[in-house]
């Protein structure tokens, strides 16, 4: 463990923490877009600053890409950090102006008067649904070209990407959820794309994935049977029933049930 | 060793007091969740319930297939317990369960396994014919 002093508190922090990790673990709380759990910080947003006294030096800097160290001094909200994310924000906004996330984060610094340039984008460009669709989902659809204002998507926004396999977590993971998604009875809508969904092979409705992200878990991970993947979730607990059943009954035995 | 559950289908009655006490055990926006445990009533000739509810296994589909780590053995309780923050709900472990017994919660969209209740599960608790028992 580090310890570390967040405003006047003192925090233990794990070794492989970031700031953003150490603070939202102790409770504090620090305006962020760009920063999931799940993956790797990459200070897109810009949004998370924080003022960090190392040895004596003070820095503005982004919580989530700075590892935390012994002694660390953190300062949130100063007036110089407000000043910054103030700055920040109003761009974000400029961009997108009708984000819910975005306003509430404004109104919480006492941003007013925005300029309210009809901005013509939906997206803050902060790459999460590119990171999460190739580093996570495998499906490597989305991509981003350049950094800042000048960022473009390929393919262009709105557009079907081609690999996309319609699991909809980009439109999970998207801090201003400006990629429609529709999870409808048969099919999901994503990217302008429609995607059928695959069936029960025990009572024909529709699952809960698309045929393609199927076979993508299919191909990432042995554990996933054709048989036991393409049957519904009753359909599953009926078959559990029966094997259960037969227990009881004593037409089978079992150690234990589950793998 | 953590404790387990342990079913008895011959004691089971079907009077589904588990899912009743499952569902207001896990609140969901201030709102009864969906039950984790379904006692299923067979048909005759077997007039009995038999518990179904998750059966953390030691290599489970669901946390092989997660693809952000979000389902992780608690060590204290021993369930599988799902980390909201991390998971991005592509719904991946719903169907990657071979018995059915991860569930999607109607309300949020979100997926819904058994905690154990932390490692006091009410099911058993309120369970009137000792059914279930967790030891
Ligand atoms: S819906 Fe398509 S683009 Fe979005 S993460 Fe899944 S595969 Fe990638
Ligand atoms: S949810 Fe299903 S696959 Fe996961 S541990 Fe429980 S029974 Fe096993
Ligand atoms: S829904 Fe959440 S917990 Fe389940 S596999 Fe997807 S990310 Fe993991
Ligand atoms: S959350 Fe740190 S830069 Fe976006």
């Amino acid at each position: 463990m580090v310890k570390i002093k967040i405003n006047d508190k003192i925090v233990q922090a794990h070794k492989w923490e970031t700031v953003l990790q150490a603070a939202i673990r102790a409770g504090f709380e620090i305006p962020s877009l760009c920063y999931h759990p799940s993956l790797k910080a990459d200070g897109s947003c810009r949004l998370c600053l924080v003022e960090i006294n190392k040895g004596g030096k003070t820095k503005i800097e982004t919580a989530c890409t700075v590892p935390v160290k012994e002694g660390m001094e953190v300062k949130l909200d100063t007036a110089e950090v407000i000043k910054h994310r103030k700055n920040i924000l109003e761009m974000l906004i400029a961009q997108v102006p009708d984000s819910p996330v975005l306003t509430e984060l404004a109104a919480k610094d006492g941003l007013k008067d925005i300029k309210l340039a009809k901005g013509e984008d939906v997206c803050i460009k902060c790459g999460l649904c590119v990171r999460i669709c190739k580093e996570r989902i495998g499906a490597d659809a989305l991509a981003m070209q350049g950094r800042g204002p000048d960022v473009t998507f390929t393919p262009p926004f709105g557009e079907a990407p081609e690999s996309c396999v319609g699991c909809g977590s980009c439109a999970f993971i998207c801090p201003v959820q400006c990629i429609k998604y529709e999870n409808n009875f048969a099919d999901i809508k994503i990217w302008g794309k429609n995607f059928e969904k695959a069936v029960c092979s025990e009572c024909g409705m529709p699952l809960e994935h698309t045929r393609e992200h199927i076979e993508l878990m299919k191909s990432r991970h042995e554990i996933i049977k054709e048989e036991e993947v393409l049957v519904c979730e009753k359909c599953s607990r009926k078959k559990t029933l029966e094997t259960m059943k037969n227990i009881v009954d004593g037409q089978l035995t079992f150690k234990k049930m589950g793998r | 060793m953590s404790k387990t559950f342990i079913i008895n289908p011959e004691k089971c009655t079907g009077c589904r007091t588990c899912e009743l006490t499952c569902a207001y055990t896990h609140t969901v926006n201030n709102q009864p969740g969906i039950s984790r445990i379904r006692a299923f009533n067979t048909k005759p000739p077997m007039e009995r319930g038999i518990p179904i509810v998750c059966l953390q296994c030691d290599s489970a589909a669901c946390v092989e297939v997660c693809p952000v780590g979000a389902l992780q053995r608690n060590l204290e309780t021993g369930a599988i317990d799902v980390d909201y923050e991390r998971c991005i709900n592509c719904h991946a472990c719903y169907s990657a369960c071979p018995f059915g017994n991860i569930l999607i919660e109607p309300v949020n969209n979100r997926i819904a396994k058994c905690d154990k209740c932390g490692g006091e599960p009410q099911c058993v608790k309120f369970c009137p014919t000792n059914a279930l028992e967790y030891k």
